[in-house]
């Protein structure tokens, strides 16, 4: 598969963008009300989600150049990330399981990659 | 101890029970969600109007983003590490849809792929 040089790249880029999301909706969770108005003013809130949304329509794009089974689970590398980034900005720990379980993605990532 | 400790160890079992199901469901419209967008990949166009009018594109995010707050609610009771290893089955569900609904190959090298990376979401979830 010629086009995973395409692929790839723009999926990391993706994860990225919707790891970056995730923890500002975590953040955004904390302050959460259900007040329509103070919604709309909870910054993490729209910006993970604007993120998130963006990461979407992105990967879109790249879902026309392969199979779905083959590239959805590439967007496993946005847990790698949300890990990692726990890790430094959150100072949790990053255990053995989870670095096992990181390794564990990145292998299955380029098994899939190899097809 | 408390008389109401075993009242409350019940209570917090049915919730995590509760947030479980919740994350299950969860995985089903999300799942939908990417089904959704790779319908909404073949009839792509580069204008900001065509992304508008994409009905499929409209309907995944509706369903990502429902999968989403399902997600918001069960983590109000459950812990993420219990509820990580279940985020994995999104995977299978888009694995089936592949192969049944768009005719996706199945290969040994996608499976042991897509199950290595199932297995690594739980592992980086139990922490």
């Amino acid at each position: 598969m010629a086009k995973i040089w395409i692929i790839l790249p723009v999926v990391v880029f993706c994860t990225l963008l919707g790891a970056a999301g995730a923890i500002l909706l975590k953040k955004a969770g904390s302050r959460l009300s259900l007040n329509p108005l103070r919604l709309m003013r909870n910054f993490n809130l729209i910006a993970g989600f604007s993120l998130y949304v963006l990461a979407s329509i992105i990967f879109i794009y790249v879902l026309k150049l392969g199979e779905l089974s083959a590239i959805y689970p590439l967007t496993s590398l946005s847990y790698v990330w949300v890990a990692i980034a726990s890790a430094r900005l959150l100072k949790e720990r990053l255990t053995t399981g989870k670095l096992l379980g990181i390794g564990m993605v990145i292998i299955g990532v380029v098994l899939l990659t190899l097809k | 101890m408390h008389p109401a400790e075993p009242l409350k160890r019940g209570l917090k079992k049915r919730q995590r029970h509760k947030a479980l199901i919740l994350v299950v469901i969860c995985t089903i419209f999300t799942a939908t969600g990417q089904f959704f967008y790779k319908l909404a990949s073949e009839r792509l166009e580069f204008s900001f109007f065509a992304l508008l009018t994409n009905t499929p594109l409209l309907l995944g995010l509706f369903f990502y983003f429902v999968g989403a707050m399902l997600m918001v609610f069960a983590l109000k009771h459950a812990e993420l590490s219990t509820v990580y290893p279940f985020i994995s089955l999104t995977f299978i569900w888009v694995f089936i849809i592949g192969v049944l609904r768009f005719g996706e190959v199945i290969n040994p090298l996608k499976l042991i792929g897509t199950a290595t990376i199932v297995f690594g979401v739980g592992l980086i979830g139990r922490g």
